[in-house]
């Protein structure tokens, strides 16, 4: 038995090893991009890992699962990445198959037995942490978006006034705003250079991001693309309702936050009392059956679970 | 009498005013005579409980729907509002306006406000579709709304100060809901404790005897 342990302990060397010498490539080969970067005119972006995605991604494409799947993770792309919504999936599918063979390697090392739930687990963690990931980033980034929409609109109302097409205006709104918008009107630009009209390619920037005012936008415009209502008072009444949004949030957010400690305080005072009863009473405690005691633990779960439930339902009521 | 059709009116429903009278009387009259007969002090509890029902059953079913709607159309109004003050100012006609706001905004105002224009198709008069509209809109910043444009419809003034006084008006008393409705969670959320914590404890002192 001594033997096979000695063995296993080899081969774990041996796939540590080249986990790092792979990782050190990687690092290298980015420091070294970065370092040209200023002297090269392709993209450098184009790392070691997403060549290796692509390769995969192509052989699978065409199959019933990715294009079905595929078209729910747009919203996450961006005009900077060099990733597709395709590549999104086969990274999903790998973390888990990753997860799992860690799972099996550690069995082999320490000699457990093989459990097929525990596996199963294991895989669905690792389909689902990149979503979990992707999906704060994207609510960070939108929470960013909405508070820079006001800029964007004084910019378009100045511009349509000494005349400047669709165009002109949406280029000087990428000169002037910061990142998470500058990337997204880039989207537009892009959307306008295809055929689609300005509403059009708001409408899909709504879709893309869920933020209620480029909903406005995109519709009130329209009222100059399809019945030739004069734009500068529609950029007027645009910019009055969008400023007058804003301060009724900033004022909502006062408020929300002090909701917050509430419930912070909230959520722990049941906790705390029914955990009190139970240590005061603990001898008295373990004399019950062990029945019992799992009864009364799953029992005060699901009550402690309804109770966050309503508290976080009437927290988040739509206003 | 009326004035519960004129409310089930205002919810958007085709109901009938004596049915939803008559079914919650017979159903509080089931509870009354179940109450006479199960409970120990039955004619003291079951003529108070009956009545209770009887009342809250009104306000359960229709005031409390009615005030979400209030909210729900004020919110789509602000937009929808501007929309048609847009029009009006490139010099377009009350019904043009409509059409035109309404194919453009995506919102249950603006069914409601193209159905205005069907009703005029069928051979009604924009008056008239006009009258049938505000019954169906619970807010009274839109019924004055509608009244402006059914004024100037009949006498040709100009119409879009008065509604862009109105539409002011509207945004504050939005707002003021809002606010309201967020000051008052913290009472809410401490009176769902103290009932969830006497749950909890009843649960299990019950499960320990």
């Amino acid at each position: 038995m001594e033997e096979y342990k000695i063995m296993f302990q080899i081969i774990a060397f041996v796939f540590i090893f080249i986990l790092v010498y792979y990782l050190y490539r990687y690092i290298i080969y980015i420091f070294r991009a970065h370092r040209l970067k200023s002297y090269t005119i392709k993209n450098t972006k184009k790392n070691y890992v997403y060549s290796n995605i692509d390769k995969i991604t192509k052989k699978f494409v065409n199959l019933n699962f990715y294009q079905k799947r595929k078209n729910r993770y747009d919203k996450y792309l961006t005009s900077n990445t060099v990733y597709n919504s395709s590549h999104i999936l086969t990274l999903k599918l790998f973390t888990g198959v990753l997860l799992v063979l860690v799972y099996l390697f550690e069995c082999m090392l320490y000699k457990l037995n093989l459990n097929l739930f525990i596996a199963i687990i294991l895989y669905l963690v690792g389909y689902y942490i990149i979503d979990i990931i992707l999906y704060f980033e994207y609510s960070n980034k939108v929470l960013k978006m909405d508070n820079n929409l006001t800029k964007v609109m004084i910019i378009m109302n100045n511009g349509y006034r000494v005349n400047k097409n669709h165009r002109e205006v949406i280029d000087a709104i990428i000169e002037e705003v910061r990142e998470p918008l500058k990337s997204e009107f880039k989207i537009v630009r892009n959307d306008l250079s295809k055929g689609l009209d300005i509403s059009n390619s708001l409408f899909r920037m709504y879709e893309r991001t869920g933020i209620e005012k480029v909903l406005y936008m995109s519709e009130l415009l329209g009222l100059n693309v399809k019945y030739g209502i004069s734009i500068i008072d529609i950029c007027d009444a645009l910019e009055k309702m969008i400023c007058k949004k804003e301060k009724r949030e900033f004022y909502l957010l006062r408020l929300k936050n002090t909701n917050k400690l509430v419930i912070s305080l909230l959520a722990i005072i049941p906790l705390f009392v029914v955990g009190l009863l139970i240590i005061m009473n603990y001898d008295y405690f373990l004399m019950l059956e062990l029945n019992k005691i799992i009864i009364i633990t799953l029992g005060e779960l699901f009550i402690y679970i309804v109770y966050m439930f309503v508290i976080l339902s009437v927290f988040r009521r739509e206003l | 009498m009326k004035k519960l059709q004129r409310k089930i009116k205002l919810l958007g429903i085709n109901y009938d005013a004596n049915i939803f009278n008559s079914l919650r009387l017979v159903f509080s009259l089931i509870l009354f005579f179940y109450l006479i007969f199960s409970i120990k002090y039955g004619y003291i509890i079951a003529p108070l409980i009956a009545i209770i029902f009887y009342l809250l059953s009104e306000y359960v079913v229709i005031d409390i729907p009615l005030r979400n709607k209030i909210i729900n159309m004020e919110k789509e109004g602000i937009e929808y509002v501007s929309s048609l003050l847009l029009n009006l100012k490139n010099s377009k006609s009350i019904r043009v306006s409509i059409k035109n706001s309404s194919r453009v905004i995506n919102s249950d105002l603006s069914k409601e406000f193209s159905q205005v224009i069907n009703d005029t198709k069928i051979g009604l008069t924009l008056e008239e579709s006009l009258n049938n509209l505000s019954e169906r809109i619970p807010s009274i910043f839109l019924q004055n709304i509608i009244l402006n444009l059914k004024e100037s419809d009949k006498n040709g003034t100009n119409v879009i100060n008065s509604i862009e006084r109105q539409l002011e008006a509207m945004e504050q008393h939005y707002e003021e809901i809002v606010v309201g409705k967020n000051k008052s969670i913290p009472i809410i959320m401490c009176l769902n404790t103290i009932l969830f914590l006497s749950l909890m404890i009843v649960f299990l002192f019950y499960i320990i005897k």
